[in-house]
């Protein structure tokens, strides 16, 4: 017996090894395969020159990053990053509240409320945003029943402006910062709230002493999800907002599409996943900086 | 008890209004596919027939059947791997941690288009063949980082004792994974599983770089419709997927007998697709039930733009099989035959980027002896400075720009040309095209330039001019501005002539004029790529789409200026007189198309960034 529990020790070891490997492996093969080496490609040709007609010509120039530094082009970037702000932030106030409602529901309806979040989603978005636009117009739906009910008498401009553009990601995004948080708050265990309820907590104090930092996962982890991808979502700005505005999506298409400047549209883009990547091992951080201890 | 109460009804009140938030949009969707107008704009009346015209249409039929398969399989296999991977990171301490970490979050940061480009560019350098394989191992690739990140979240704090209990007891690891681990991380699983799904059944931009012909997905179907009008066939799509999910569920739960759990959740999906998968497959064999053909033409072309009744035709008649791949604009088409995709027999261009195609090389030279009815073209279609002597290119149709507006807001007489819309009176009520060229082309019109001029001095004048504009825009939409026409948004649209006779059947209260500083033209041209590897059925098929009684059945099915002066005997007079699609030849004759300005096309880049 006893011998065997030592060997089972070794074993042990040798399999954590393994077991590392085979869990991070398959993922982090795939990555290097299908993502990181591609993305060479990018890299190289954000060093390289626009050749007359739009070709990439691979003559090595800085040109393109020097081209950023223009505050037409940074402003364009803190204007992406606002509008995504203003939408994590939105999808988080809204979704948090909502998460908890259904983690926190007779267990029968909760796999029934995940996939009625989830079973918009399945249409396409396109079509979505038009329905939206059907909605919002100033002849639309809306205005309609409010001029009918006598609620307003001038109809309301909900198209083609900021408020639209909102209601449109926040609408694009809301799963992805539900689910998340649904997860997280899911596995909350309730008897830690008893616990604090019975030693006199009341139920500000619940939520922000305890399910609030017990939930910071779910909420880090929404939040980017809704916001880096708002940062690449251009078709909402521009059916909703009337592409009045040119964000770092807008821009980075239009150079790979109509001005076919391949390298200035590659050095913009590494540039943002320089940025993203930054704010990743930020964010990172904050939840990480508990469950390494634990892990430990 | 009463506190109780109230909470409980300030919950459902709260679930409620979003559940409104997130079904209304669905609703409006679902009522619009019951909708007699072909365009997503107004209610005309009620009608059962777009999902008759649904279930034969075997393009949207395919798309679907592409979509669900890619859907399944990439979410199968991400989320295994995503899962894996969010156990191993949180499990295990390793050297480089911090870099698998970012590697596995940097896709979501990543631009769709940069990922797509990239991914291409690798495919077509590893020679890996574009199509559902290409698909799947793009979309495995966006899904793992949502995956991952979403089961993280759930393993975040997971008591690691319970494994240890369940290995003291003596379960093996494999066993402890399955039976301890996996059913505590199950909801992070399936919520992963479900964002997977959703974003694959979702994506288009990544997924119209590395498709090839012949899987084409719905959502590249639905975007590449946008030029011509997204059909209610795509709402009456909609409506059924969600009818049978809702079904699907509704039986789970009465077999279930209203007692459901995660585990279950699974089963539920997984059948749900499967039954989505199946009844697919099964529609589409049905509606396309031929015998094995000798040749396949790969066509790329804009969706909406060439009825499937020709294509039936140039099937059967020379036996055959045509594999139509869909794009939603020149720039995409010219990207991805820059970054060397798909192996396209045949595509369309319009003027200026056969320049560009035949300039950067990716261009056969036709062999005009084999275009017997070349000589059905109008000469003033042949011959035009894009292509001089059509080495590259012959006609398909073409478009001329014109001023549609709603006379009962506008009077008449008060738009003739390009100059009337910086009118002040015209304050945040236009409509342009989204299109930089178009743009700023128009007002160096207006100042008197051509539409293609480059010199600095006139750049800068339209820059300025454009500044002056920007009060009066509305929007700017390039995939369908006579919508905002139609529905009241807009009182006046600068677009192409189709979507303004398009506008005034909808809302007889569209008129147009042809501005009077001269029209802004453009045709559309077959094309055969440098890759081509069937360029004797390309140039047969050129050939069959100029007869004359074939020319005019495109033009019967969509409202665009046909070269073929020989078909016009056989079009309705109706038709010919649309001064939108077929403006007097004095205005054409005044009329420029666009050319390419090589690098000069950066400088424009950069005042529409400015002027935006």
């Amino acid at each position: 017996m006893k011998s065997n529990k030592s060997s089972n020790f070794i074993t042990k070891y040798l399999s954590s090894i393994s077991k590392y490997l085979a869990t991070i492996m398959p993922a982090l093969l795939w990555m290097v395969i299908f993502f990181v080496i591609p993305l060479l490609f990018i890299v190289v040709v954000s060093f390289s020159t626009r050749g007359d007609v739009g070709n990439i010509v691979y003559k090595f120039t800085l040109q393109n990053y020097i081209k950023l530094l223009n505050p037409l082009y940074i402003n364009i970037f803190f204007k992406s990053i606002l509008i995504a702000l203003y939408t994590t932030v939105l999808c988080l106030l809204i979704g948090y509240p909502f998460a908890f409602i259904i983690a926190n529901s007779n267990k029968k309806f909760k796999p029934l409320l995940l996939l009625l979040i989830i079973l918009p989603f399945w249409t396409n978005s396109l079509v979505r945003t038009y329905a939206m636009i059907v909605l919002l117009r100033t002849e639309g739906i809306i205005n309609t029943l409010l001029l009918h009910f006598h609620i307003i008498n001038v109809p309301l401009n909900l198209m083609y402006n900021n408020f639209a553009v909102m209601i449109g990601m926040l609408y694009m995004m809301f799963p992805f910062m539900v689910l998340p948080l649904y997860t997280s708050i899911e596995k909350l265990d309730k008897r830690i709230l008893d616990a604090a309820s019975d030693l006199g907590a009341g139920p500000i104090s619940k939520f922000l002493k305890i399910t609030l930092p017990l939930t910071k996962g779910g909420i880090v982890s929404g939040s980017i999800l809704v916001f880096i991808p708002t940062l690449g979502l251009f078709f909402v700005t521009d059916l909703m907002g009337g592409s009045k505005v040119i964000l770092m999506s807008n821009l980075i298409k239009n150079q790979f599409l109509t001005a076919r400047d391949w390298p200035f549209g590659s050095a913009i883009s590494v540039i943002l996943i320089l940025i993203m990547i930054s704010v990743i091992l930020f964010s990172s951080r904050v939840p990480g900086a508990k469950g390494t201890k634990e892990v430990l | 008890m009463m506190k109780n109460k109230k909470t409980v009804i300030i919950k459902f009140t709260y679930l409620l209004l979003i559940f409104m938030f997130l079904y209304i949009p669905i609703m409006v969707l679902i009522a619009f596919s019951f909708n007699q107008s072909k365009l997503n704009v107004v209610w005309t009346g009620f009608t059962f027939k777009w999902y008759q015209s649904l279930l034969h249409n075997a393009g949207i039929l395919e798309a679907v059947k592409n979509s669900f398969i890619i859907a399944i399989i990439s979410t199968i296999i991400s989320v295994i791997i995503g899962t894996l991977a969010a156990v191993g990171m949180y499990r295990y301490r390793f050297k480089g941690k911090r870099i698998v970490d970012t590697i596995l979050y940097v896709p979501l940061v990543i631009p769709e288009i940069v990922m797509g480009i990239s991914l291409l560019a690798f495919f077509s350098i590893v020679k890996i063949p574009l199509g559902r394989v290409s698909l799947i191992v793009a979309h495995v690739t966006f899904s793992i980082a949502y995956v991952v990140a979403v089961v993280k979240t759930r393993l975040d704090g997971f008591d690691k004792s319970v494994e240890e209990v369940a290995m003291d007891l003596g379960a093996t690891p494999l066993k402890t994974f399955f039976y301890v681990t996996l059913p505590i991380i199950m909801p992070g699983v399936i919520a992963g599983a479900l964002l997977a799904f959703t974003l694959s059944l979702d994506d288009v931009i990544i997924s119209f770089f590395v498709a090839g012909p012949g899987s084409v997905t719905l959502p590249l179907k639905v975007f590449s419709m946008v030029k011509f009008g997204v059909t209610p066939e795509i709402n009456a799509l909609s409506t059924l997927i969600i009818l049978l999910t809702v079904i699907a569920i509704c039986f789970a739960l009465l077999i279930r007998n209203i007692h459901i759990n995660m585990k279950k959740v699974i089963v539920i999906l997984t059948s749900i697709l499967f039954v989505f998968g199946s009844i697919g497959v099964g529609i589409f064999t049905y509606a396309k039930k031929n015998e094995q053909p000798k040749a396949v033409l790969n066509v790329f072309n804009w969706s909406e733009y060439l009825p499937q009744s020709v294509i039936d035709k140039f099937e059967k008649t020379y036996n055959i099989k045509v594999n139509y791949s869909t794009f939603s604009s020149n720039e995409e088409m010219l990207a991805k035959l820059m970054a060397g995709g798909g192996n396209y027999d045949l595509t369309v261009a319009s003027d200026f980027m056969v320049e560009i195609l035949s300039k950067q090389g990716l261009l056969q030279k036709i062999d005009k002896s084999s275009l017997t009815n070349l000589k059905n073209i109008g000469p003033q279609y042949l011959n035009l400075p894009f292509d001089k002597g059509n080495k590259y290119s012959t006609p398909y149709m073409w478009l001329a720009g014109v001023i549609a507006y709603d006379s009962s807001k506008i009077p008449k007489g008060h738009i003739n040309g390009y100059k009337d819309l910086w009118k002040p009176e015209f304050k945040n009520s236009l409509t342009l095209l989204d299109d930089e060229r178009v743009v700023i082309g128009m007002t160096l019109k207006m100042l008197g330039y051509s539409i293609n001029e480059t010199s600095p001095e006139a750049l800068e004048k339209a820059k300025e001019a454009l500044i002056k504009l920007q009060p009066n825009i509305r929007s700017y939409d390039s995939d369908s501005p006579k919508t905002s026409l139609i529905n009241g948004e807009s009182k006046a649209i600068f677009a192409w002539g189709a979507e303004g006779s398009l506008a005034s059947r909808e809302n007889p209260n569209v008129k147009y004029v042809i501005p009077k500083e001269g029209l802004f033209l453009q045709q559309d041209n077959f094309v055969i790529p440098k890759a081509a590897k069937n360029i004797k059925a390309a140039e047969l098929f050129m050939n069959f789409i100029m007869r004359p009684e074939i020319s005019a059945e495109i033009s019967h099915s969509f409202p665009y200026g046909n070269p073929n002066t020989a078909a016009y005997k056989y079009i309705d007079k109706k038709i010919l007189n649309d001064k939108a699609v077929y403006p007097p030849d004095d205005a054409v004759k005044k009329g420029e198309y666009l050319r390419d300005i090589g690098k000069s096309v950066t400088d424009l880049d950069k005042i529409w960034t400015e002027i935006k």
